[in-house]
């Protein structure tokens, strides 16, 4: 149940959020991977609008709950009247369908073969992040934090750690993030334990919101070849399973440690920025930025999604110019040679 | 910023003894420079040529101790090295590379005898490249003593919370059963938690632990490891100093502590004396000892 809640609301509510965005300028390669990955982004903040009410206001966790809830039902009544009017709106959909159908190409089997083997190596890393639950949790207290939200009903009141109150307190910046207070409204909702939603089904979702991440920069890289898609995400299969052998690098943060937020800027957020990029949807990319900054510590806000984002622009500024210039000198050479031909 | 640009140093070697990615993605930026970049429209043309001239400048700029040590200021000190490698798309690169390379290959065996013999042949070959640069499926931690040692302590916590019948509980155990316990049962209180041996927790806080804390600990680690009642403490002004099992009983009660679990390899006389001064008799649980003096 939970699975399909974490998946279906922010499909909806991401639809609706590129809709806004990008009304009737929406095209063939924004698809539902950018739909869940937008949604996502959406319900984190919602989260976190509700955790600083909370902490702001010094209300229970219930009333955040309450909050992120009331929220969440008024943006989902928002998103089905938005995809209901769009869908009212024929000449939108029409034109959209048509130019979906005319980039659609069949998939020839042996391309088939790839995408099967790539979904099967996708589903055995997923089964084994739900069945083995090989959690490393060194210098994190996620699991802890959330058990503490639940059994006072209070935010940040207690330390995680020992459950006795604080003396001191916290880093501020630290209590402005939201992961432990949304992993424990689905608690909650879902009456699941810390262990289960912590170290089960938020990992599962981040294997799965990175493979959707990564598809968009498949889509970017190769938008009208099928095949190397395929093999690009068989690759990134590949490099995610074998890649586990450090805390930091992706294969090992999306297999042991998909709950942090570190692991999911790193998994999730920066290959879906990079995708954006690539594809030039900049009203998103602020989105990424936001997110990054409510789940991880950050330079007042500014993180490595804003890094990525200032280093490609200036990449492709420079890449831009530099083939302009290049063009240029090509072009004088075969006029200068055309005018020594006349001579 | 000398502690910074150490920290870089460090981190490159210790980010590269491991696993072979970094050396993946360098050979992957030698094949685009150097290898055919044409390939698909002016549009994707460029698209690769902007991520891999990012890629290129922020794998130097990841690898040089200056600038890495800027980078990991910009991150903030809560991170370590290994993090400004998040900066750099490895993941994507890495297969961009190997999709082209593949695909080049690939096509020139298209025709021909044996030409899916070859074309699988390739495959795993790039399988076998990849697969020696990465984990090659060895453990980074005792994942089965790890499992182990959860299974052990749900088990024990299913007992204790049984026994306390919904009452507050405080406990006080070895490393191994206090690790989980918060985590499993949000209601256990513990007189120190993870951070006392897992020193990155100690961010999180501001709080910080008193002597008696530290003794608490230390003699339980040892309890354990040796199964003897007094250990030496170094105390804060260097002093060393031996902590017995009678100074911990009475440390305890400023806790709160309503349930001990006391290693099973403990000395007899230990144990008797622990029973003696709260009037209980310890009860067996998987190879522990544990006391209810609530």
């Amino acid at each position: 149940m939970i699975y399909l809640f974490c998946l279906l609301v922010p499909c909806l509510l991401g639809n609706a959020v590129l809709r806004v965005f990008y009304g009737k300028c929406r095209t063939q390669d924004i698809t539902l991977a950018d739909s869940a990955l937008t949604g996502g982004m959406v319900v984190i903040g919602l989260a976190e609008a509700a955790h600083l009410g909370a902490i702001a206001l010094g209300r229970s966790f219930s009333d955040c709950e309450r909050l992120f809830l009331a929220g969440l039902v008024v943006l989902f009544i928002v998103a089905v009247i938005l995809i209901v009017a769009g869908k009212l709106l024929k000449k939108e959909d029409e034109r959209l369908r048509e130019q979906r159908a005319s980039g659609r190409k069949q998939i020839q089997t042996r391309d088939q073969i790839l995408y099967f083997v790539f979904g099967a190596a996708a589903l055995i890393q997923l089964l084994l992040i739900v069945t083995e639950q090989k959690v490393y949790f060194t210098g994190d207290m996620t699991a802890e934090t959330v058990n503490s939200i639940l059994d006072t009903n209070a935010i940040y009141q207690v330390n995680p750690l020992t459950g006795q109150a604080y003396t001191l307190g916290m880093p501020l910046r630290l209590k402005i993030l939201c992961l432990p207070t949304l992993y424990a409204i689905y608690c909650d909702l879902f009456d699941m334990s810390a262990v289960q939603v912590v170290w089960t089904v938020v990992p599962a979702l981040t294997l799965l919101g990175s493979y959707l991440s990564f598809f968009t920069v498949a889509k970017a890289l190769f938008p009208e070849d099928v095949r190397k898609r395929g093999i690009f995400m068989l690759f990134v299969a590949l490099l995610l399973w074998v890649g586990d052998y450090m805390y930091g690098v992706d294969g090992f943060a999306v297999q042991y440690a998909g709950f942090r937020g570190v692991s999911i800027r790193m998994a999730v957020l920066l290959p879906y920025t990079f995708g954006l990029i690539l594809r030039r949807k900049w009203k998103l990319v602020p989105l990424c930025i936001l997110t990054e900054a409510c789940i991880v510590w950050t330079l007042y806000g500014m993180g490595i999604c804003l890094l990525v984002t200032v280093g490609m622009l200036l990449a492709g500024l420079v890449t831009n110019r530099m083939s302009n210039q290049k063009e240029l000198r090509q072009k004088n050479g075969i006029r200068q040679g055309g005018k020594e031909d006349s001579l | 910023m000398t502690e910074l640009i150490r920290n870089a140093w460090l981190g490159w070697q210790d980010y590269t003894e491991h696993g072979k990615m970094a050396a993946l993605l360098l050979l992957a930026l030698l094949l685009y420079w150097f290898g055919n970049k044409r390939s698909g429209s002016k549009e994707m043309m460029s698209r690769r040529h902007t991520l891999v001239s990012y890629t290129t400048v922020m794998t130097v700029c990841c690898i040089c101790p200056l600038t890495a040590a800027a980078l990991m200021a910009y991150q903030t000190k809560f991170y370590d090295y290994q993090w400004i490698w998040g900066a750099v798309p490895v993941t994507i690169v890495i297969a961009l590379a190997a999709t082209q390379l593949w695909t080049e290959l690939a096509d020139k065996y298209t025709g021909g005898d044996g030409a899916g013999w070859k074309r699988a042949g390739i495959t795993v070959l790039f399988a076998c490249v990849i697969y020696l640069c990465g984990s090659m499926q060895s453990a980074v931690w005792d994942e089965d003593e790890a499992a182990q040692n959860r299974q052990k302590a749900e088990r024990v916590l299913e007992i204790i919370t049984e026994n306390g019948q919904n009452k507050d509980i405080c406990l006080w155990a070895p490393q191994g059963i206090m690790e989980y316990a918060r985590a499993l049962d949000g209601s256990i209180v513990l007189p120190y938690g993870r951070n006392m041996w897992d020193g990155a927790l100690s961010a999180y806080s501001y709080d910080t632990y008193g002597e008696e804390e530290k003794m608490l600990y230390v003699w339980m680690c040892h309890a354990e490891a040796a199964g003897e009642g007094e250990a030496e403490y170094q105390t804060e002004t260097g002093e060393t100093k031996i902590v017995t099992a009678a100074e911990c009983m009475e440390m305890i009660n400023q806790f709160a502590v309503t349930h001990i679990i006391l290693p099973g390899n403990l000395q007899q006389e230990v144990l008797t004396e622990a029973e003696a001064h709260w009037g209980i008799q310890a009860e067996d649980i998987e190879g522990y000892y544990l006391l209810c003096i609530e």
